[in-house]
């Protein structure tokens, strides 16, 4: 017997509290991990933040050489027996932050308790936070092995008693140097895709700057498992990575096999397989305008449509595993990246694709709605960053998705009716987004020991169609037919030791 | 959606960063290599980035770091390690030159250095960086020491080719290993245990070892037999190491290449091979080194 876990192309109303619940529910999931960078090396190699980082967590090229070498400087102080014992591999970040979150828009009883009435306003959340904590165990086993065990702890409940959750977003184990090549290095485990720009080293934190949109975007309506557990090209996904590079990884390549399980524990979805590759070639620009990296980068996914059920007392489950009807979905593109001693810009550009029964939410079983068609959607960012110092940054980023082609015909009607204002409706441009974020990142002191940034942010994001803007269609999206806008003010103090 | 106007003011932002970012007129020290013309006032930048740490913001190996780079460490296992201190620029010293003992290095003497790293400490290779910064941060060391301004570098010593590679010019090579008493330092089998080598120190008072050829590692100053070369004849100042300059003949000088080769006994070298090869048809027939 199979089920389809998620047509429901008319979901319930959401009453004005739960719709609150659900906004910070969605910041709360989507608030950015700490930042990805390790003073743990700072203290092994006796090196600088400034060392390999353009400003922590972004790499700069001598920190992408030591990241592709297994977190190595190929010197023989590398394998763990050159250490003192009392070194151990680990550093922990974390957030102290105070931040405003609003977004206009959000359906809202008129009478508090009253569902009968509802209208759409603006929700600004305002307060003290903090992100979370992020372990990072990471280093040599040997030499030319590497690790990597990172677990986060962070609360995904937005209820006053929260709930802290712990999960691994990385654990892997590498063999480098295969056959004494840095052409031939071999990891397995939970990672984080080889990505033109990481949004893991990204200098923005806030709640709506501190995401490339491009790398987690699904068209409006898609299927809701695929958007709310894949995320996209940013989810650390499970499965084998070959890579290389030359000696200063100004020639790089990556190719990794994943499970199509969006980086979850156990296999709950299905068995297949997803490709992602990216080539990237740098060369120096001439005048002490240092370097610029090209790269070309593709994601082949599938995702199930319906799964095999079990019944049991009345109630029917989908089987783990059991993931069936599967549809391809893509995310293709290109990056150009220029890093000049002072200054970083970055400009990525995504083209995704995904079929028609994934765009309509339909299981592959079954015929598809009139006109459904395959979704197409193209996005990018610009990013630039400025180094004043090695100890003050500027940030400025604009991003925007653009939907090519719906899947869902035009003129379909999805999402709960708001008593205030109808239904979405799609169009051409439901779904599309643009962003704007800037940022300082000041290190007030720069050691071998440690880290510390204070961290004032802006950003801002609209969307077409739909409220909560984060990934059109996501979790808390409120399909009231209106562009909504949201925005954070964000003041943080990532420490790391 | 973001106005042509908003659009505007960002690029424009963007291009007064660009600004920012472009090299302002040189100033001070340079160097040259490669073609390349390196500017000390972008080395500094670079230097404060990546350098500091270690060699410390005045260029005198006395960085935060420094204090807990010691001479000597041990690794637990019941090895002693050499750790060196970060180069102190003060007295522009360094062991790494293509130019005659007690003279400057030249540019890309100091270029190969950051570009190659030291093998056995912690200096990793910087060859992450583009060329024109490395030759930048060479024209800013060059800041540290008032010598640049007052000598020119060496010229470098010449290296004539490498001869072919014979038995003979292996035994001869052994020869002047025991005539020259690199033993005395080095040890009868190269392994850094010489009679003299518990009492070195550099000139900045500092214990040092003498190179174990048995570790196999990389040489200091280089990996191939001209670096090996190039190594003995200019000498490592700073250090015990002296130039034999005046003591060998160059035809002497590649005899004591290949027979160099021949104890890093982990390196699969075509030197050490024949030698072997040899050692197994002529037992015992070999005078032992540091014996009269």
């Amino acid at each position: 017997m199979a089920l389809n876990l998620s047509v429901r192309r008319s979901v319930p109303r959401i009453p004005g509290t739960a719709a609150l619940l659900s906004f910070a529910l969605l910041i709360t999931i989507l608030a950015p991990s700490p930042a990805r960078a390790n003073p743990a090396f700072a203290r092994k190699y006796g090196m600088p933040c400034s060392g390999c980082h353009v400003a922590w967590p972004l790499l700069n090229n001598f920190g992408v050489v030591f990241r592709d070498n297994g977190y190595q400087m190929m010197n023989d102080r590398d394998s763990p027996i050159w250490r003192d014992k009392s070194y151990w591999p680990i550093a922990m970040y974390g957030i102290p932050e105070w931040h405003r979150e609003s977004s206009s828009n959000q359906p809202e009883d008129v009478t508090p308790g009253n569902g009968t009435s509802q209208t759409g306003r603006r929700v600004s959340p305002t307060g003290f936070d903090f992100s979370g904590i992020a372990w990072w165990m990471s280093g040599t086993l040997n030499k030319n092995i590497s690790f990597i065990l990172l677990p986060t702890i962070f609360t995904e409940d937005t209820n006053v008693f929260n709930t802290w959750v712990v999960t691994f977003e990385s654990a892997w184990v590498r063999f480098d140097n295969l056959g004494g090549s840095s052409w031939l290095n071999l990891k397995m485990g939970k990672y984080e895709l080889d990505l033109p720009v990481s949004e893991k080293r990204s200098l923005n934190f806030s709640n709506y700057g501190g995401l490339y949109y491009v790398y987690h975007f699904f068209p409006v309506g898609s299927n809701p498992t695929l958007i709310a557990d894949l995320q996209g090209l940013n989810s650390n996904q499970l499965g084998l990575e070959l890579s290389g590079h030359n000696a200063n990884s100004y020639t790089r390549y990556s190719l990794s096999l994943v499970s199509s399980n969006a980086g979850s524990f156990g296999n709950p979805y299905g068995n297949t397989v997803d490709f992602y590759g990216r080539f990237e070639q740098a060369w120096n620009v001439p005048h002490d305008l240092g370097y610029m990296k090209a790269s070309g980068f593709t994601y082949i996914g599938t995702w199930p449509t319906f799964f095999q059920t079990l019944t049991q007392g009345g109630v029917t489950s989908p089987i783990a595993g059991t993931g069936s009807g599967n549809r391809r979905w893509t995310a293709s593109g290109a990056s150009l990246l220029w890093f000049t001693p002072k200054w970083v810009l970055d400009n990525v550009y995504v083209h995704g694709t995904e079929n028609a029964y994934l765009a309509n939410n339909m299981p592959a079983n079954g015929p598809l709605p009139a006109g459904a068609k395959n979704a197409i959607w193209n996005g990018g960012f610009i990013e630039s960053d400025y180094m004043y110092t090695p100890q003050l940054a500027l940030i400025g980023r604009y991003e925007l998705v653009r939907m090519a082609q719906q899947g869902i015909p035009y003129g379909t009607v999805i999402g709960a009716p708001q008593v205030a204002n109808g239904t979405t409706t799609i169009n051409g441009d439901t779904g599309n987004l643009d962003a704007l974020t800037f940022g300082i990142r000041w290190y007030p002191f720069m050691t071998t020991w440690n880290g510390f940034a204070i961290n004032p942010e802006y950003s801002v994001i609209r969307s077409r169609g739909v409220t909560d803007n984060l990934f059109a269609g996501f979790y808390g999206a409120t399909y009231n037919n209106l562009d909504s806008k949201s925005s954070s003010i964000f003041l943080g103090l990532n420490f790391e030791f | 959606m973001v106005s042509s106007a908003r659009l505007a003011r960002i690029l424009m932002l963007w291009a007064f960063c660009m600004a920012l970012a472009v090299p302002r007129i040189a100033l001070g020290q340079e160097a040259n290599v490669h073609g390349l013309t390196g500017r000390s006032h972008v080395g500094k930048e670079l230097f404060d980035r990546y350098c500091f740490g270690c060699h410390g913001p005045r260029g005198d190996g006395n960085g935060m770091e420094a204090i807990w780079i010691e001479p000597f460490s041990h690794t637990g296992q019941g090895t002693t390690i050499v750790k060196d201190k970060p180069r102190d620029f003060i007295p522009a010293i360094f062991k790494c030159r293509s130019t005659p003992t007690g003279t400057l290095p030249t540019d890309e003497d100091i270029f190969d250095a950051i570009t190659r790293g030291f093998y056995t400490t912690y200096m990793p290779a910087w060859r992450a960086l583009p060329e024109n910064q490395r030759v930048d941060l060479v024209a800013y060391i060059k800041t540290f020491s008032p010598r640049w301004k007052t000598e020119k570098s060496g010229t470098p010593i010449n290296i004539p080719t490498e001869p072919p590679l014979t038995i003979e010019s292996i035994l001869h090579g052994r020869e002047v290993f025991d005539k020259v008493q690199c033993w005395k330092c080095h040890g009868p089998e190269g392994r850094g245990n010489g009679p003299s080598a518990p009492t070195l120190d550099d000139d900045f008072g500092y214990p040092i070892r003498p190179y174990d050829f048995s570790s196999g590692t990389r040489f200091k100053c280089g990996e191939s037999n001209r670096d090996l070369y190039r190594i003995f004849m200019t000498g490592l100042d700073g250090t015990p190491m002296p130039s034999f300059a005046d003591n060998i003949k160059p035809d002497e000088a590649w005899d004591l290449v290949h027979f160099l080769r021949t104890l890093q006994l982990s390196l699969k070298s075509p030197e050490l091979a024949l030698f072997r090869q040899w050692e197994a048809a002529h037992p015992r027939q070999l005078k032992p080194i540091g014996q009269p």
